[in-house]
This record gives structure tokens, sequence and C-alpha cells, in this order.
């Protein structure tokens, strides 16, 4: 037997119970040590989505609609993949700004506009108290069936009960106590509820778990499982029409999806949950898939429930939206139905408390403060601790916000179907989606067009809805809806200007939403935005590269004395809370707390952030313009404070490196181009070179030949020495092709080098003898003067052999002919290597000097008859020396004649160098 | 390709995925009298698709966070789609 003091006790006991963890959340928040700060808390919290319209309402709707129940869960899943898009950006932006609603948002958003502000909270207040209503309507019937147990019997109507004997009204009591005591116990600058925070998390797993008690008993208590449950109900073909053909077709789905889409961060609930109370931006990487795989556990059941119901109450007598509670009561489950109430219980309160907390704070922070500000605000601003008042308004706001969603219930609810009046609630705060999305990424959206934006769609909302909504409750004529207003067929709101043939959402959906985002639209692209909406538009779009807590920007050009700013924040969060704050903030900033000064732009801007927590954007800007002296910037020095802060500067600065890094490389492809080209010249100037080096030999192979081949009597002597030359040639041409692959190859780099350690005397001893031979028959003395110990050397013995040889032979062409003195020095020079290969000859030309160490350049002088080189001599030598490190030139010889000289490093000290000791070898 | 930016791209393809997914077509078709595991073929199919998006968002989010070091590991194909960054190691 359940009593209704017995009901009443459970429920009591079990918002008792809500009260004490979100008494202990908050000391524990006080103490520091958060119970709500890990994702799992913060996703039960946004749960708070599912009120009684989910409990019981989304039964009602599935036992009639069939699956019509799901897109409104669907539409959050949808949010939710666009997480980083849209929420993630939201709580930047809020925690950035210390913003504490969606009104704030929007007015923040557009120039800190307290009109809009205002607008927006109307809206919502407006939009949502449909909603309460649900809610009441939903625990006063749920109440009501309950206390009938055992029997199944429907409440009477409400509006026939006096209103101090209606469970409804009892039930709104109740409730807004409950919410003041939650939410506006004192005024916290942070403005974080982590108490009611973890109440609505343990709420959210009780309507869960009681959801799915009904739902399972259903499923696997009264059936067999779901394939018993759902064959039974197959063969009932009114019942089978719900999961099979659906009549209406799928075209309002989009439209619900759509709106669920825009409730999930639009509701002002949601909002408070998921990015006022969010203390972790982390958070959301679960929550994101947590909160969406919640919501598709909770509806696993609602089918199955539905049909349940059906099958147990086929002559529809039993309200549909009451199923939940009323299968168990006629199965005679107490305990279970008891648990499916307190379930219930819980989706209403948890809605209701959060619902009324953010409303509040929307109504006293964006509505009630403004005016009063504005209308005495001088006399306010002497009265001295204002947080009391706040909380006052506060708290009136709540009563206020139930006592209205009790009348919405009284007088037009009672008729409607519970999803029929949370639809309405979602389609009025769909309209803030414009002006809120559209403000994060478009800069150019202005105040004006927001306003428009929200006027256009709310009075739509309130034609093509609300007022159609209030004429079937007989509040107004019906003709209204029928016939249109004065009999204006154009006019009908469930068919404006003839747009016919679309079910009633959708179609005020359409109109309200195309004419809210056309204002929007328009009215930003006509007007000019302000100087304050630019920054903040600045600051909104651009919010993760502003990251962090916008030091440096300040919209208050000059000074306040800091204990004129004390003093109010005195006012609105209490003394010894100002207190500590302006001392954490001197602290971080290095700055002496205790000594009174003129407080700076920054700290000034620091106070305006600190009040917008605790009495919203607009009202904090009008304070803080009382005490602070000087002025709001102008519209030049917001584009210089744009220029200075945003990124505007760091994006020239980053273009300005890549383009010097662009022309730096630009330049050096250009050098490489120009030394290709270079390159190229110098390849055709040595193709023709060698081409014509190869000829002369040739020539002269073939010329010869040509006679010894024509003349076949010559005499022997002639012969003989016409084939000596053949074979000369064949030699010089031999050499000549051996020296360029040779050259060729050690240009490449693919030379093969046998580096040692070398003692050059070795070397030099054996080009001596080498060289002898050249000059077998000339007159040329060859001497050698080398120092007794010369250093060692790190180089490929032949090269460097061939190096020396090279010079020898090149000096021997070249020297004196009648009296040749060719004469090899050797020894260290400046710590390196040294040897020099000196002739009495005619010496190089100083213009000649770089060019002939170069392929085939021999001295421009002429060579009269002497024998000619293959003209690769030196530039091999040249390759060699390099290669080992050394370098090599040509000087002038003492007296006369040229001197070639290299030098090399030394790979090892010698021994001693003593100088004068010499030795002198003739040879 | 950055963790964010790959994030980014997962989380709008699965979007698109569930905007089609839940499309008045799409439920026409599974609206079919049919049952499958003794569930209506309709139920089943929204549960499921819903389901595979809910994974979808968790895979996504995870890599909000950065890619994991075996995502390299396990992928050595991956290179080939990435010639920007064998362009310039070349």
């Amino acid at each position: 037997m359940l009593a209704s003091w017995s009901i009443l006790v459970v429920a009591l006991a079990y918002l008792c119970l809500l009260f004490a963890i979100a008494y202990y959340g908050d000391k524990r928040a006080d103490a520091g040590r958060s119970i709500i700060g890990n994702p799992y808390i913060y996703a039960l919290s946004m749960a708070v989505y599912c009120t009684s319209w989910t409990f019981y309402g989304s039964v009602g709707r599935a036992a009639s609609g069939g699956m019509d129940f799901l897109p409104i869960y669907l539409g959050p899943t949808l949010t939710f993949v666009l997480w980083g898009f849209l929420l993630r950006k939201i709580i930047r932006i809020c925690k950035a700004h210390r913003i504490t609603s969606i009104a704030d948002f929007i007015s923040s958003r557009y120039g800190k506009s307290a009109l809009l502000g205002g607008m927006v909270t109307l809206i919502a207040v407006l939009g949502i108290t449909p909603y309460i209503a649900l809610q009441l309507k939903a625990v006063s019937t749920s109440f009501n069936v309950l206390v009938q147990y055992p029997d199944v019997v429907m409440p009477p109507i409400s509006s026939r009960v006096p209103v101090l004997k209606d469970t409804a009204f009892l039930v709104a009591l109740l409730m807004a106590v409950f919410a003041i005591l939650f939410g506006t116990r004192h005024i916290d600058a942070s403005e974080h509820h982590e108490g009611m925070v973890a109440a609505i998390a343990f709420e959210s797993i009780v309507k869960l778990v009681a959801f799915l008690a009904v739902g399972a008993y259903v499923t696997f208590g009264l059936y067999d499982g779901f394939g018993d449950l759902f064959a039974t109900a197959a063969r009932a073909p009114r019942i089978s029409a719900l999961f099979t053909s659906n009549d209406a077709g799928y075209g309002h789905w989009p439209t619900l999806i759509l709106l669920s889409m825009a409730a999930i961060i639009c509701l002002p609930r949601q909002f408070q949950v998921a990015v006022v109370e969010n203390v972790n931006e982390d958070h959301l990487k679960k929550a994101v898939w947590l909160f969406p795989l919640y919501l598709l556990i909770t509806n696993i059941f609602v089918l199955p429930i539905a049909i349940g119901g059906l099958l147990h109450f086929p002559d529809g007598s039993v309200d549909a939206d009451t199923f939940v509670l009323t299968v168990p009561m006629a199965e005679r489950m107490e305990g279970l139905a008891l648990f499916a109430f307190i379930g219930g219980l819980s989706a209403a309160t948890g809605m209701v408390i959060v619902a009324a907390i953010a409303l509040s704070t929307m109504i006293s922070n964006d509505l009630i403060m403004p005016v009063l500000l504005r209308l005495n605000w001088r006399g306010l601003a002497e009265r001295g601790d204002l947080s009391g008042l706040l909380l006052s308004i506060r708290r009136g706001s709540i009563v206020m916000v139930l006592l209205l969603g009790y009348a919405y219930f009284r007088f037009i609810g009672e008729s409607v179907a519970l999803v029929t009046i949370g639809l309405v609630s979602f389609a009025a705060v769909a309209q803030f989606a414009p002006a809120m999305i559209g403000g994060m990424y478009w800069k150019g959206a202005t105040r004006v067009g927001a306003i428009l934006g929200l006027s256009l769609g709310f009075a739509l909302w309130l034609y093509t809805l609300l007022l159609p909504l209030f004429a079937r409750s007989g509040w107004l004529p019906i003709d209204f809806v029928e016939g249109g207003p004065f009999g204006i067929a154009l006019l009908r709101p469930y068919a404006l200007f003839g747009l016919d043939g679309m079910d009633n959402l959708s179609h005020a959906m359409f109109w309200s939403l195309a004419a809210n985002i056309g204002g929007y639209v328009l009215g930003s692209i006509l007007s000019r935005p302000g100087a304050i909406e630019r920054i903040q538009g600045a600051l909104f779009v651009d919010v993760s590269s502003h990251s962090g807590a916008f030091g440096g920007t300040s919209f208050w050009r000059g000074s306040a004395a800091v204990t004129d700013l004390k003093a109010l924040l005195a006012r609105f969060i209490g003394a010894r809370e100002a207190d500590r704050v302006l001392g954490d903030y001197a602290r971080r900033r290095g700055l002496n707390p205790g000594h009174p000064r003129e407080a700076d732009a920054a700290l000034v801007s620091f106070v305006e952030r600190l009040l917008a927590g605790s009495i919203g954007a607009a009202s904090a800007r009008v304070m803080v313009a009382s005490v602070a002296k000087g002025e709001v910037v102008g519209i030049e020095e917001v584009m210089e404070i744009l220029d200075e802060t945003s990124q505007v500067i760091e994006y020239s600065h980053r273009l300005e490196q890549k383009s010097q890094e662009l022309e730096n490389t630009t330049q050096e492809l250009r050098d490489a181009n120009e030394r290709l080209k270079e390159l190229d010249e110098m390849k055709d100037d040595f193709i023709s070179t060698v081409s014509h080096e190869l000829r002369t030999p040739l020539t002269s192979i073939r010329s010869f030949s040509e006679i010894l081949s024509d003349n076949p009597d010559l005499d022997a002597a002639e012969r003989d020495r016409f084939l000596a030359i053949i074979v000369k040639e064949t030699e010089r041409l031999t050499r000549l092709i051996n020296e360029i692959l040779e050259l060729a190859k050690m240009e490449a780099g693919r030379m093969d080098w046998h580096m040692i350690d070398t003692d050059p005397r070795d070397v030099i001893d054996e080009a001596l003898a080498a060289t002898s031979s050249l000059l077998a028959g000339r007159e040329i003395s060859l001497t050698l003067d080398a120092d007794q110990w010369l250093p060692h050397v790190h180089a490929d013995r032949d090269r460097l052999m061939q190096v020396i040889v090279n010079l020898i032979a090149n000096a021997v062409k070249f020297c004196d002919d009648s009296r040749g003195e060719v004469s090899v020095l050797a020894g260290q020079l400046g710590g390196r290597f040294y040897l020099g290969v000196l002739d009495n000859g005619p010496g190089v030309p100083p213009d000649d000097r770089q060019i002939i160490f170069e392929k085939f350049q021999e001295s421009s002088e002429p060579l009269a008859d002497r024998p000619r080189g293959t003209g690769l001599g030196l530039a091999i030598s040249r390759q060699i020396v390099e290669h080992f490190g050394g370098r090599i030139w040509v000087e002038d010889a003492p007296g006369r004649g040229a001197a070639f000289c290299f030098t090399l490093p030394i790979s090892r000290v010698a021994p001693v160098s003593a100088p004068g000791m010499k030795s002198h070898e003739a040879l | 390709m950055s963790g964010p930016k790959r994030a980014a791209e997962r989380a709008v393809a699965t979007f698109l995925f569930a905007c089609v997914a839940f499309s008045p077509p799409f439920l026409s078709i599974f609206g079919a009298d049919a049952f499958v595991f003794g569930l209506p073929l309709l139920y089943f199919y929204l549960f499921a698709a819903w389901g595979l998006v809910i994974a979808l968002v968790a895979w996504t989010a995870d890599l909000g966070s950065g890619p994991p070091p075996q995502r390299i590991s396990d992928r050595p194909a991956g290179i080939s789609d990435r010639p920007g960054g064998r362009a310039r190691a070349g």
C-alpha cells in the first residue's frame, strides 16, 4: 500500500539526499578537493538533458509515433561530433571572458550590449517556461497516479482543483526552495556550482537506473526478451505499425534533429552544465562520446516500454505518458513503481534546478541589474554591500520562473502531450543559434544584425507556434488558427503565406529560422560595428590565438584608483573575497598589494571581467565606467590595439619571414643557374678545344699515312722518318686522351687516391731521376736546393711525383735554349711544405698567371719552335695539389724566368730544420 | 598531417555520415517490415548506426590529444600518402 504520505516521505528523503550531496560537493570544492573534476561526472551532469520529457514523454511519443521520439537524442550526438569546432570554442570564449550564461555570451559578443542580453533573457524565460511546466505536469501527474495505487486511474484535471491544493503548485514551490538552496547560497566570484553539478550527476545515475529497471522488467519480466516482445507486438497490427512503415514519413526528422542540435548548446541549462560548470577543457574529450552513449542506453527501452504499455492497456484509457509508472503498478510491482516515480522526480528536479539557476542568473545579470543601474545607478552605486541585493534578485527570479511555469501548466499545458510542450521550448532557444554560432565565426556580424535576427525569429516563433497553442487551449479564439487573423487566410499561423503541407513544427522552424538568419545577415551587412563590437568580434572569433587571459587587451585608457575598484568589487562579491582576489592579482603581477596607487588599464579590465562573472558583461561595464576615469577607446585606437595585439602583426611578421626566405632561395637559384650556364659554356669550350687538340695530331698522322700510301716508292730513310713522326703523334694522342680521362676523373671525384704519409725527399729524388732523360742532348742544368729535413706531407705518392715531374718538364721545355737552368727548391714556408721549380725562360706575363692552370691554356707568349705539350699538365697539377689541400701558383723567378711553386699542409713536422744546413746537389 | 587537423577531418566525415544515415530516404529503406535478431529492422538499424557514430566520435576525440606513438609504427604504408614529407627529406 502506497499512502500519499509515504510517497511524500520517500520523495523528500530523496531530495534531502540530493541536497546532502550538493552540500558535500560545495564543501569539498571550498577545501580545494573537487569531486567533480573528472569527465565522468561532467558527462553525467550533461545528462540533465534527459528530463521528464525523456523519462515519461518519450514513451508517450513512441506509443503514437514509433521511433519518432529518437531524433531528439540523435541531434546532440551530431553536435558533439563537431565538438572540436563548436563546444570547445564556446568553452574557451566563456573562460576567457568569464561568461556565465548564454545571454551574457551573446551580449558580450555584440559589444556588451545590454539590450541584446535583455532580449535573450526574455526569450529564454518565455521559451523555457513551457519546459518547466512540462516537468511540473510530469511530477504532479506521476504523483497523482501513484497515489491511486493499486488502481490505475488517470488524475483529474488540475484546473478544477484550487491552486493551494494542486499538487503541481506544491511541487513548484518545493522545487523553487531547492533551486534556491542549491544555486544561490552565496555569490561566488567563479560562478561555479560544484555541489549542484555533483547532485545533478547523481540524479542522472538514478533516473537512468530507474528507467532501465522498468525497461528490463517489461522486456524480460513481462515478456521473454526483445524477440518475444516484438513478436507479440507484431501480431497486433495497430502496434506493429509503430516500428515498421511510418504513415507520417520521416520528413520531420531533419527538423527534430536540427532543433535538438541547437538545443544541446542553446538551452540555458545545457549551457550552464556543459560550458559554465566545465572545470577542465580536457574533460570534453571523454564526455563527447560518454554523453551520447548515455542517451543511447537510455533510449533502448523506450519502444519496449511503449509496446508493453499498449499491450497492457489496449483500450487507451491510460495516458501513454504514464506507462513507465502504470505498467509496474498494474503488475503490482510496488517497489518498482516507487523507484520509477523517484527516477521521474530525478529527471524533473534536475532540469528545474539547473534551468532555474541558469535563468535566474540571466534575469539578474542581464535584465534586472542593467535596468536598475540605468534607472538609478547612482543611488545604487552609493549603497554598500550589493551582494545581498544580488542574491535576493536571483532568489526572487527563481520563484518567479517556477510560478510562471506553474501558470503555463495550469492554463495551457494540461491538454498537451509532454513532447509537444518540450518542442515549443526547443524551437524558442534554437533562435539563439545564428547569433551565437555566427558570432563565433564571423567577425563582421554586428549588434544590429543580432537584434534584428533574434526579434524576427522570436516573433515568428511566437506567431507560428506559441499563439496557436494558446488558441488550442482556449485562450485565444480558435478561428485565429483555422481562418487566420481577421479572416486573412494568407496569415494562418500553421500555413503562413500559404506554406501548407508541412508539420507545424517544421513549418514554424522554417519561417522563424529563415527570418532569423536573414535578419542577422542583412542587419550585419547593412550596419557598421562599433569599437567594442569589433574588438569583441575579433576576440571571439580568434579565441584560440588569443589564448590565455587576454592580459594585454584593454578597452580602457586612463586609470582608476585601486581603492575605488576594490570598493566596487566588495559591493558585489563581498569585502573579503575582493581583498583576496586583488591580492592574488597583485602577487601574480609582482606588485605590492598594500600600496594604494592608480590602477592601470589591465587592472581595470581585470576587475571588469571579474564583475562580469557576477552581474553580467553589460552591467559590469557600466559599473566600472562609474569609477574609471578616462573613456572607452575610439575606433582608431581599436585598430591600433588590434594591430598591436592580434595576430595581424604576427601574420605579417611571418609573411615577411617567408618572403625573405623566398627571396634568398630565388637568389640561390639564380646563382646556381649562372654557375650552370658558366659550366655549360666551359663544357662547350672544352669540347671544341679537345676536338681541336685531337685534330692536330690526327691530321698529321693522316697526312703522313697518305704520303706513305700514295708513294710506295718512297726511299727508306724518308719512310722511316715519316713513320717515326706517325708513332710520335700517336703517342701524343694517347697521352692526350689519357690525361683528358684522368682530369675528367679527378673533376668528377671518381679518382682513387692512396693518401699516405709521404717523405717529399724520396718523391723529389725519384722525379729528378725520371726527368733526367729529358735533359739528354740539351744544354740544361738541373739543380736541387732542399732543406736537410723536409716535413712529411699527407699525399698520394704517385700523384705528387706526377706534379713535380710535370713542373720540371714544363720548366725544361721553356728554359733558355743555350744556357738552360732549372732549379728545384724545397723546404718549409709558413708552416707548410714548399716546392718551387725555377727556370730561366721567358717567364709568364702577369695576365696569364691565372689562366695557364686552366685546361688547354698555355702562355700567350709566342712559343716559337718549342715542343708542344698537351696543355693539360698544369690543370692536372692544380687538381692534385688542391686535392691535397695545397695551393699552386706561378711567379717571377729571381732574375729571369718563371717560378712554379706549390705548398702542401704538413702531416708531421720535420725533426730539426736548422737554417743554412742545406744539401746541394748537382745533376 | 597534425593530430588536430586529422581529427577535424574525421569529425566532418563522421558528421556527413550521420547526416546521411539519419536522412529520411535511408529511414524509409530501413522502415521495411522485417526483423533482425528478433528486433524490428528500423529499431536495430537506428541503434546500430547511432552506436557507430558514437564510436567514431570516441575514436576522433582520442586523436585530438595527439597521435599515439604506435599509430606511426603500425602503418608503414602511411609514408606513401605523404609525398610532401618525402620531397623535403630528399
